[in-house]
Protein backbone atom coordinates (compact mmCIF):
# COMPACT_ATOMS: atom_id res chain seq x y z
CA UNK A 1 0.00 0.00 0.00
CA UNK A 2 1.00 3.60 -0.48
CA UNK A 3 3.38 4.88 2.10
CA UNK A 4 1.42 8.10 2.54
CA UNK A 5 -0.57 8.56 5.69
CA UNK A 6 -4.29 9.18 5.85
CA UNK A 7 -3.68 12.60 7.29
CA UNK A 8 -1.86 13.88 4.19
CA UNK A 9 -3.36 17.11 3.01
CA UNK A 10 -4.20 16.41 -0.61
CA UNK A 11 -4.95 20.04 -1.35
CA UNK A 12 -1.20 20.72 -1.22
CA UNK A 13 -0.55 18.27 -4.07
CA UNK A 14 -0.35 19.35 -7.68
CA UNK A 15 -2.59 17.68 -10.24
CA UNK A 16 0.43 15.85 -11.65
CA UNK A 17 1.40 14.49 -8.23
CA UNK A 18 -2.16 13.34 -7.62
CA UNK A 19 -2.31 11.71 -11.05
CA UNK A 20 0.99 9.89 -10.49
CA UNK A 21 -0.12 8.56 -7.13
CA UNK A 22 -3.57 7.66 -8.47
CA UNK A 23 -1.99 5.84 -11.42
CA UNK A 24 0.22 3.86 -9.02
CA UNK A 25 -2.88 2.90 -7.02
CA UNK A 26 -4.59 1.70 -10.22
CA UNK A 27 -1.62 -0.61 -10.83
CA UNK A 28 -1.88 -1.92 -7.26
CA UNK A 29 -5.60 -2.48 -7.75
CA UNK A 30 -5.02 -4.29 -11.04
CA UNK A 31 -2.58 -6.63 -9.31
CA UNK A 32 -5.04 -7.24 -6.48
CA UNK A 33 -3.03 -5.41 -3.87
CA UNK A 34 -4.69 -3.18 -1.27
CA UNK A 35 -5.07 0.24 -2.86
CA UNK A 36 -6.04 3.72 -1.87
CA UNK A 37 -8.68 5.62 -3.85
CA UNK A 38 -8.31 9.05 -2.30
CA UNK A 39 -5.96 10.40 -4.99
CA UNK A 40 -8.32 9.41 -7.80
CA UNK A 41 -11.31 10.87 -5.97
CA UNK A 42 -9.47 14.14 -5.30
CA UNK A 43 -8.48 14.38 -8.96
CA UNK A 44 -12.10 13.73 -9.95
CA UNK A 45 -13.32 16.32 -7.42
CA UNK A 46 -11.02 18.95 -8.89
CA UNK A 47 -12.11 17.95 -12.39
CA UNK A 48 -15.81 18.50 -11.77
CA UNK A 49 -14.96 21.86 -10.23
CA UNK A 50 -13.74 23.11 -13.59
CA UNK A 51 -10.06 22.20 -13.26
CA UNK A 52 -9.53 21.05 -16.83
CA UNK A 53 -6.04 19.72 -16.24
CA UNK A 54 -7.31 17.56 -13.38
CA UNK A 55 -10.19 16.28 -15.51
CA UNK A 56 -7.83 15.42 -18.34
CA UNK A 57 -5.45 13.60 -15.99
CA UNK A 58 -8.34 11.81 -14.32
CA UNK A 59 -9.45 10.50 -17.71
CA UNK A 60 -6.02 9.51 -18.97
CA UNK A 61 -4.33 8.14 -15.87
CA UNK A 62 -7.19 6.85 -13.75
CA UNK A 63 -10.18 5.91 -15.85
CA UNK A 64 -9.26 5.31 -19.49
CA UNK A 65 -7.74 1.87 -19.06
CA UNK A 66 -10.85 0.74 -17.22
CA UNK A 67 -13.16 2.22 -19.89
CA UNK A 68 -11.28 0.42 -22.65
CA UNK A 69 -11.48 -2.91 -20.84
CA UNK A 70 -15.25 -2.47 -20.36
CA UNK A 71 -15.72 -1.61 -24.02
CA UNK A 72 -14.01 -4.86 -24.96
CA UNK A 73 -16.21 -6.78 -22.55
CA UNK A 74 -19.44 -5.38 -23.95
CA UNK A 75 -21.41 -7.94 -25.99
CA UNK A 76 -22.25 -5.27 -28.61
CA UNK A 77 -18.82 -3.61 -28.83
CA UNK A 78 -18.18 -4.71 -32.40
CA UNK A 79 -21.58 -3.52 -33.62
CA UNK A 80 -21.11 -0.17 -31.90
CA UNK A 81 -17.71 0.10 -33.53
CA UNK A 82 -19.36 -0.17 -36.96
CA UNK A 83 -20.84 3.24 -36.37
CA UNK A 84 -18.34 4.90 -34.07
CA UNK A 85 -15.49 3.72 -36.32
CA UNK A 86 -12.76 3.76 -33.68
CA UNK A 87 -12.33 2.73 -30.09
CA UNK A 88 -11.06 6.27 -29.37
CA UNK A 89 -14.40 7.70 -30.48
CA UNK A 90 -16.23 5.41 -28.07
CA UNK A 91 -13.87 6.37 -25.24
CA UNK A 92 -14.40 10.04 -26.06
CA UNK A 93 -18.19 9.61 -26.15
CA UNK A 94 -18.09 7.77 -22.83
CA UNK A 95 -16.26 10.59 -21.08
CA UNK A 96 -18.55 13.16 -22.70
CA UNK A 97 -21.58 11.22 -21.42
CA UNK A 98 -19.98 10.88 -17.99
CA UNK A 99 -19.30 14.62 -17.87
CA UNK A 100 -22.89 15.45 -18.89
CA UNK A 101 -24.16 13.29 -16.05
CA UNK A 102 -21.78 14.36 -13.28
CA UNK A 103 -20.29 17.73 -14.26
CA UNK A 104 -23.23 20.12 -14.02
CA UNK A 105 -24.51 18.49 -10.81
CA UNK A 106 -21.02 18.21 -9.28
CA UNK A 107 -21.94 14.65 -8.39
CA UNK A 108 -19.91 13.18 -5.55
CA UNK A 109 -19.02 9.53 -5.11
CA UNK A 110 -18.24 7.99 -1.74
CA UNK A 111 -15.62 5.67 -3.23
CA UNK A 112 -13.74 4.93 -6.43
CA UNK A 113 -15.78 1.72 -6.73
CA UNK A 114 -19.03 3.74 -6.84
CA UNK A 115 -17.50 6.16 -9.32
CA UNK A 116 -16.41 3.32 -11.60
CA UNK A 117 -19.80 1.67 -11.26
CA UNK A 118 -21.37 4.83 -12.69
CA UNK A 119 -18.70 5.18 -15.37
CA UNK A 120 -19.46 1.63 -16.47
CA UNK A 121 -23.13 2.61 -16.88
CA UNK A 122 -21.94 5.39 -19.19
CA UNK A 123 -19.99 2.89 -21.30
CA UNK A 124 -23.17 0.83 -21.65
CA UNK A 125 -25.23 3.93 -22.41
CA UNK A 126 -22.88 5.01 -25.20
CA UNK A 127 -22.85 1.58 -26.81
CA UNK A 128 -26.64 1.27 -26.71
CA UNK A 129 -26.90 4.76 -28.19
CA UNK A 130 -24.64 3.73 -31.05
CA UNK A 131 -26.90 0.73 -31.66
CA UNK A 132 -29.94 3.00 -31.70
CA UNK A 133 -28.29 5.22 -34.30
CA UNK A 134 -27.16 2.19 -36.26
CA UNK A 135 -30.72 0.95 -36.58
CA UNK A 136 -31.71 4.36 -37.86
CA UNK A 137 -29.04 4.08 -40.53
CA UNK A 138 -27.57 7.44 -39.62
CA UNK A 139 -24.56 8.72 -41.47
CA UNK A 140 -21.34 8.05 -39.57
CA UNK A 141 -19.92 11.14 -37.89
CA UNK A 142 -16.91 11.65 -40.11
CA UNK A 143 -18.80 11.54 -43.40
CA UNK A 144 -20.18 14.77 -44.91
CA UNK A 145 -23.09 16.05 -42.85
CA UNK A 146 -26.58 15.32 -44.20
CA UNK A 147 -28.79 18.12 -45.48
CA UNK A 148 -30.10 20.25 -42.63
CA UNK A 149 -32.97 18.55 -40.84
CA UNK A 150 -36.02 20.75 -41.56
CA UNK A 151 -37.58 19.60 -38.32
CA UNK A 152 -34.59 20.15 -36.09
CA UNK A 153 -36.20 23.09 -34.29
CA UNK A 154 -39.56 21.38 -33.91
CA UNK A 155 -40.22 19.63 -30.61
CA UNK A 156 -41.23 15.99 -30.90
CA UNK A 157 -44.43 16.68 -28.97
CA UNK A 158 -45.37 19.45 -31.37
CA UNK A 159 -44.63 17.33 -34.41
CA UNK A 160 -46.56 14.34 -33.12
CA UNK A 161 -49.51 16.55 -32.16
CA UNK A 162 -49.60 17.95 -35.69
CA UNK A 163 -49.33 14.52 -37.33
CA UNK A 164 -52.16 13.12 -35.24
CA UNK A 165 -54.20 16.24 -35.93
CA UNK A 166 -53.90 15.59 -39.65
CA UNK A 167 -54.15 11.80 -39.41
CA UNK A 168 -57.11 11.17 -37.15
CA UNK A 169 -58.10 7.60 -38.00
CA UNK A 170 -56.98 5.33 -35.10
CA UNK A 171 -55.71 2.59 -37.42
CA UNK A 172 -53.64 5.10 -39.36
CA UNK A 173 -52.37 6.67 -36.14
CA UNK A 174 -51.35 3.22 -34.98
CA UNK A 175 -49.41 2.71 -38.23
CA UNK A 176 -47.76 6.12 -37.79
CA UNK A 177 -46.62 5.08 -34.32
CA UNK A 178 -45.34 1.71 -35.47
CA UNK A 179 -43.35 3.11 -38.38
CA UNK A 180 -42.18 6.49 -37.13
CA UNK A 181 -41.67 5.92 -33.41
CA UNK A 182 -41.11 2.21 -33.07
CA UNK A 183 -39.18 1.84 -36.32
CA UNK A 184 -41.07 -1.11 -37.79
CA UNK A 185 -40.82 -1.96 -41.47
CA UNK A 186 -44.00 -2.94 -43.36
CA UNK A 187 -43.25 -6.65 -43.12
CA UNK A 188 -42.72 -6.35 -39.37
CA UNK A 189 -45.95 -4.35 -39.01
CA UNK A 190 -47.88 -7.25 -40.55
CA UNK A 191 -46.11 -9.72 -38.28
CA UNK A 192 -46.83 -7.62 -35.19
CA UNK A 193 -50.47 -6.80 -35.93
CA UNK A 194 -51.92 -9.23 -38.47
CA UNK A 195 -55.42 -8.48 -37.23
CA UNK A 196 -55.01 -4.83 -38.32
CA UNK A 197 -52.81 -5.27 -41.38
CA UNK A 198 -53.13 -8.52 -43.26
CA UNK A 199 -50.53 -7.91 -46.01
CA UNK A 200 -47.62 -5.58 -46.73
CA UNK A 201 -49.70 -4.21 -49.60
CA UNK A 202 -52.20 -3.10 -46.96
CA UNK A 203 -49.46 -1.24 -45.17
CA UNK A 204 -48.08 0.27 -48.38
CA UNK A 205 -51.50 1.54 -49.44
CA UNK A 206 -52.23 3.10 -46.07
CA UNK A 207 -48.77 4.62 -45.76
CA UNK A 208 -48.92 6.17 -49.23
CA UNK A 209 -52.24 7.67 -48.28
CA UNK A 210 -50.80 9.04 -45.03
CA UNK A 211 -47.73 10.57 -46.67
CA UNK A 212 -49.81 12.14 -49.46
CA UNK A 213 -52.07 13.79 -46.89
CA UNK A 214 -49.14 14.98 -44.81
CA UNK A 215 -47.47 16.50 -47.85
CA UNK A 216 -50.64 18.42 -48.68
CA UNK A 217 -50.77 20.00 -45.23
CA UNK A 218 -49.73 23.65 -45.28
CA UNK A 219 -47.66 23.55 -42.04
CA UNK A 220 -45.73 20.45 -43.08
CA UNK A 221 -45.11 21.99 -46.50
CA UNK A 222 -43.80 25.15 -44.84
CA UNK A 223 -41.33 23.17 -42.71
CA UNK A 224 -40.04 21.20 -45.64
CA UNK A 225 -39.88 24.28 -47.85
CA UNK A 226 -37.70 26.03 -45.28
CA UNK A 227 -35.23 23.21 -45.73
CA UNK A 228 -34.91 23.63 -49.46
CA UNK A 229 -34.48 27.43 -49.50
CA UNK B 1 -39.63 14.29 -66.32
CA UNK B 2 -41.42 11.18 -67.55
CA UNK B 3 -40.95 7.51 -66.85
CA UNK B 4 -38.95 5.74 -69.56
CA UNK B 5 -41.07 2.56 -69.33
CA UNK B 6 -44.49 3.33 -67.85
CA UNK B 7 -46.16 0.45 -66.02
CA UNK B 8 -42.96 -1.21 -64.87
CA UNK B 9 -43.15 0.25 -61.39
CA UNK B 10 -46.28 -0.24 -59.30
CA UNK B 11 -47.32 2.05 -56.45
CA UNK B 12 -46.28 -0.70 -54.06
CA UNK B 13 -42.82 -0.77 -55.63
CA UNK B 14 -42.44 2.92 -54.83
CA UNK B 15 -43.02 2.17 -51.16
CA UNK B 16 -40.91 -0.98 -51.25
CA UNK B 17 -38.08 1.15 -52.62
CA UNK B 18 -38.68 3.58 -49.73
CA UNK B 19 -38.62 1.00 -46.96
CA UNK B 20 -36.63 -1.95 -48.16
CA UNK B 21 -35.03 -1.71 -51.64
CA UNK B 22 -33.58 -5.21 -51.21
CA UNK B 23 -37.10 -6.58 -51.41
CA UNK B 24 -37.65 -5.25 -54.92
CA UNK B 25 -37.85 -7.67 -57.82
CA UNK B 26 -34.78 -7.54 -60.07
CA UNK B 27 -36.73 -5.92 -62.92
CA UNK B 28 -38.02 -3.13 -60.67
CA UNK B 29 -34.58 -2.55 -59.21
CA UNK B 30 -33.05 -2.21 -62.66
CA UNK B 31 -35.81 0.18 -63.63
CA UNK B 32 -35.12 2.41 -60.62
CA UNK B 33 -31.44 2.43 -61.58
CA UNK B 34 -32.27 3.52 -65.12
CA UNK B 35 -35.24 5.84 -64.65
CA UNK B 36 -34.61 9.21 -62.97
CA UNK B 37 -38.35 10.01 -63.00
CA UNK B 38 -39.33 6.96 -60.92
CA UNK B 39 -36.34 7.42 -58.69
CA UNK B 40 -37.36 11.01 -58.02
CA UNK B 41 -40.94 9.95 -57.16
CA UNK B 42 -39.67 7.29 -54.77
CA UNK B 43 -37.11 9.64 -53.23
CA UNK B 44 -39.88 12.11 -52.59
CA UNK B 45 -41.71 9.54 -50.43
CA UNK B 46 -38.49 8.42 -48.90
CA UNK B 47 -37.30 11.86 -47.85
CA UNK B 48 -40.56 12.73 -46.06
CA UNK B 49 -40.67 9.33 -44.33
CA UNK B 50 -37.01 9.42 -43.39
CA UNK B 51 -37.09 12.90 -41.93
CA UNK B 52 -40.11 12.02 -39.83
CA UNK B 53 -38.59 8.73 -38.72
CA UNK B 54 -35.32 10.41 -37.84
CA UNK B 55 -37.14 12.94 -35.69
CA UNK B 56 -39.56 10.61 -33.98
CA UNK B 57 -37.78 7.27 -33.82
CA UNK B 58 -37.77 6.03 -30.21
CA UNK B 59 -39.35 9.31 -29.13
CA UNK B 60 -40.69 8.74 -25.64
CA UNK B 61 -38.22 5.93 -24.95
CA UNK B 62 -36.08 6.32 -21.82
CA UNK B 63 -32.53 7.57 -22.38
CA UNK B 64 -29.87 4.91 -22.62
CA UNK B 65 -28.46 6.10 -19.29
CA UNK B 66 -31.87 5.52 -17.68
CA UNK B 67 -31.96 2.07 -19.29
CA UNK B 68 -28.50 1.39 -17.83
CA UNK B 69 -29.48 2.61 -14.37
CA UNK B 70 -32.60 0.45 -14.48
CA UNK B 71 -30.65 -2.61 -15.59
CA UNK B 72 -28.16 -2.04 -12.77
CA UNK B 73 -31.03 -1.93 -10.25
CA UNK B 74 -30.36 1.70 -9.32
CA UNK B 75 -33.88 3.00 -9.94
CA UNK B 76 -36.64 2.75 -7.37
CA UNK B 77 -40.25 3.78 -6.83
CA UNK B 78 -41.98 5.83 -9.50
CA UNK B 79 -38.89 6.08 -11.71
CA UNK B 80 -38.65 2.32 -11.89
CA UNK B 81 -42.39 1.83 -12.40
CA UNK B 82 -42.47 4.40 -15.22
CA UNK B 83 -39.82 2.48 -17.13
CA UNK B 84 -41.45 -0.88 -16.52
CA UNK B 85 -44.73 0.45 -17.91
CA UNK B 86 -42.86 1.59 -21.00
CA UNK B 87 -41.09 -1.75 -21.47
CA UNK B 88 -44.47 -3.51 -21.66
CA UNK B 89 -45.15 -2.02 -25.10
CA UNK B 90 -41.61 -1.27 -26.34
CA UNK B 91 -39.69 -4.34 -27.50
CA UNK B 92 -36.66 -2.19 -28.40
CA UNK B 93 -36.18 -0.99 -24.83
CA UNK B 94 -36.85 -4.45 -23.43
CA UNK B 95 -34.08 -5.77 -25.69
CA UNK B 96 -31.74 -3.00 -24.55
CA UNK B 97 -32.40 -3.87 -20.91
CA UNK B 98 -31.52 -7.45 -21.67
CA UNK B 99 -28.23 -6.43 -23.36
CA UNK B 100 -27.44 -4.06 -20.50
CA UNK B 101 -28.05 -6.73 -17.89
CA UNK B 102 -25.77 -9.10 -19.74
CA UNK B 103 -22.99 -6.49 -19.71
CA UNK B 104 -23.54 -4.94 -16.29
CA UNK B 105 -23.97 -8.36 -14.76
CA UNK B 106 -20.53 -9.36 -16.00
CA UNK B 107 -18.53 -9.61 -12.82
CA UNK B 108 -15.41 -7.56 -12.50
CA UNK B 109 -12.27 -9.70 -12.52
CA UNK B 110 -12.00 -11.53 -9.22
CA UNK B 111 -10.58 -9.35 -6.48
CA UNK B 112 -9.19 -12.17 -4.43
CA UNK B 113 -5.91 -10.89 -3.10
CA UNK B 114 -2.84 -12.42 -4.65
CA UNK B 115 -0.22 -13.57 -2.18
CA UNK B 116 2.36 -10.94 -1.37
CA UNK B 117 5.85 -12.38 -1.34
CA UNK B 118 8.21 -10.86 1.14
CA UNK B 119 11.79 -10.60 0.01
CA UNK B 120 14.71 -10.93 2.40
CA UNK B 121 17.57 -8.50 1.85
CA UNK B 122 20.88 -10.32 1.99
CA UNK B 123 23.99 -8.89 3.60
CA UNK B 124 25.50 -6.50 1.13
CA UNK B 125 29.17 -6.77 2.04
CA UNK B 126 29.93 -9.56 -0.41
CA UNK B 127 28.12 -7.82 -3.26
CA UNK B 128 29.84 -4.53 -2.58
CA UNK B 129 33.17 -6.26 -2.72
CA UNK B 130 32.28 -7.97 -5.97
CA UNK B 131 31.11 -4.67 -7.41
CA UNK B 132 34.24 -2.93 -6.19
CA UNK B 133 32.20 -0.43 -4.19
CA UNK B 134 33.75 1.20 -1.17
CA UNK B 135 31.96 3.01 1.64
CA UNK B 136 28.32 2.79 2.71
CA UNK B 137 26.47 2.72 -0.59
CA UNK B 138 23.25 0.68 -0.26
CA UNK B 139 23.57 -0.46 -3.90
CA UNK B 140 23.65 -3.00 -5.39
CA UNK B 141 21.26 -5.09 -3.34
CA UNK B 142 20.39 -8.75 -3.40
CA UNK B 143 17.14 -10.31 -2.20
CA UNK B 144 15.95 -13.88 -1.94
CA UNK B 145 12.36 -14.99 -2.10
CA UNK B 146 11.33 -18.66 -1.94
CA UNK B 147 13.83 -20.02 -4.44
CA UNK B 148 14.12 -16.77 -6.42
CA UNK B 149 17.07 -14.43 -6.47
CA UNK B 150 16.69 -10.73 -7.23
CA UNK B 151 19.53 -8.28 -7.66
CA UNK B 152 18.98 -4.54 -8.04
CA UNK B 153 21.47 -1.93 -9.07
CA UNK B 154 20.86 1.80 -9.18
CA UNK B 155 22.86 4.17 -11.32
CA UNK B 156 22.73 7.75 -12.51
CA UNK B 157 21.17 8.07 -15.89
CA UNK B 158 23.63 8.84 -18.66
CA UNK B 159 24.27 11.61 -19.57
CA UNK B 160 24.59 12.64 -15.95
CA UNK B 161 21.55 14.41 -14.57
CA UNK B 162 19.45 14.05 -11.51
CA UNK B 163 17.45 11.09 -12.77
CA UNK B 164 18.37 7.45 -12.23
CA UNK B 165 18.06 4.08 -13.82
CA UNK B 166 17.56 0.72 -12.17
CA UNK B 167 18.78 -2.56 -13.55
CA UNK B 168 17.32 -5.76 -12.17
CA UNK B 169 18.30 -9.37 -12.54
CA UNK B 170 15.86 -12.03 -11.40
CA UNK B 171 15.99 -15.79 -11.76
CA UNK B 172 14.92 -19.02 -10.10
CA UNK B 173 17.61 -20.83 -8.21
CA UNK B 174 16.31 -24.06 -9.70
CA UNK B 175 17.07 -23.30 -13.34
CA UNK B 176 15.05 -26.30 -14.53
CA UNK B 177 11.91 -24.24 -13.69
CA UNK B 178 12.74 -21.84 -16.54
CA UNK B 179 13.23 -18.06 -16.70
CA UNK B 180 10.81 -15.47 -15.37
CA UNK B 181 10.31 -14.01 -18.82
CA UNK B 182 7.71 -11.38 -19.84
CA UNK B 183 6.62 -10.60 -16.32
CA UNK B 184 5.40 -7.12 -15.40
CA UNK B 185 7.59 -4.94 -13.21
CA UNK B 186 6.27 -1.68 -11.76
CA UNK B 187 8.03 1.02 -9.80
CA UNK B 188 5.34 2.82 -7.80
CA UNK B 189 5.80 6.19 -6.09
CA UNK B 190 4.70 6.26 -2.45
CA UNK B 191 5.45 9.74 -1.27
CA UNK B 192 3.23 12.76 -1.63
CA UNK B 193 6.21 15.06 -1.52
CA UNK B 194 7.93 13.77 -4.67
CA UNK B 195 7.06 14.41 -8.31
CA UNK B 196 7.56 10.76 -9.25
CA UNK B 197 5.49 8.95 -11.84
CA UNK B 198 4.95 5.20 -11.88
CA UNK B 199 7.23 3.35 -14.30
CA UNK B 200 6.60 -0.05 -15.83
CA UNK B 201 8.53 -2.59 -17.83
CA UNK B 202 8.72 -6.32 -18.35
CA UNK B 203 11.42 -8.88 -17.66
CA UNK B 204 13.37 -9.90 -20.76
CA UNK B 205 15.08 -13.21 -20.13
CA UNK B 206 16.32 -12.57 -16.61
CA UNK B 207 16.83 -8.79 -16.77
CA UNK B 208 14.78 -5.65 -16.60
CA UNK B 209 15.56 -1.96 -16.87
CA UNK B 210 13.68 0.99 -15.46
CA UNK B 211 15.06 4.31 -16.60
CA UNK B 212 14.46 8.01 -16.08
CA UNK B 213 13.51 7.52 -12.44
CA UNK B 214 13.04 10.72 -10.45
CA UNK B 215 14.71 10.44 -7.07
CA UNK B 216 12.10 9.56 -4.46
CA UNK B 217 10.35 6.92 -2.36
CA UNK B 218 9.00 3.88 -4.16
CA UNK B 219 7.75 0.32 -4.00
CA UNK B 220 8.88 -2.24 -6.54
CA UNK B 221 6.14 -4.61 -7.64
CA UNK B 222 7.00 -7.73 -9.67
CA UNK B 223 3.93 -9.72 -10.65
CA UNK B 224 5.36 -13.23 -10.32
CA UNK B 225 3.16 -16.21 -11.19
CA UNK B 226 3.15 -17.34 -7.56
CA UNK B 227 2.21 -13.91 -6.18
CA UNK B 228 3.18 -10.26 -6.07
CA UNK B 229 6.76 -9.67 -5.06
CA UNK B 230 6.76 -6.35 -3.25
CA UNK B 231 9.91 -4.52 -2.21
CA UNK B 232 8.73 -1.71 0.01
CA UNK B 233 10.41 1.45 1.28
CA UNK B 234 12.85 1.87 -1.57
CA UNK B 235 14.59 5.20 -1.25
CA UNK B 236 15.98 5.78 -4.72
CA UNK B 237 18.55 8.51 -4.40
CA UNK B 238 22.26 8.54 -4.98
Amino acid sequence: MSGSSASDDLSALTNIQLANLAAAEQIRYRHHLPSNDRYALELYRRGIHQDQEAWQLFQEQVAEERVVSWLWQHPCYNRALERARTQENLVHLTFARFWQAVGPKKKNFSSQAKLFEFLKLCVNSVIIDELRKLTLGEIPPDLPAPAPDPLKDVAEEELWALLTHIITNPREQYLLRLILIEGYKPREVVRKSPEQFSTTQDVFRLWRNIIDRLRRDERIRRWFKKDTT
Amino acid sequence: MECCAPGTISDDDLLRYTFDPDELAAEARTHFDDCPACRARADDYRSVSNILVKRLHRWGCPTTLEISEYAAGLLTGKDRQKLEDHFKHCPHCAEEVSISREFLGTPEPAVTRRPVLKAALLQQRHLLEVAGVRGDSPWPRQYTIDGISLMLELAPLAPPGKNLSMVGMIYRLDTSLGPLDNIEVHLLPTSTTDQSAPLSTIIKGINFLLSNISPGSYELLIALPEGNLLIEDLELRL
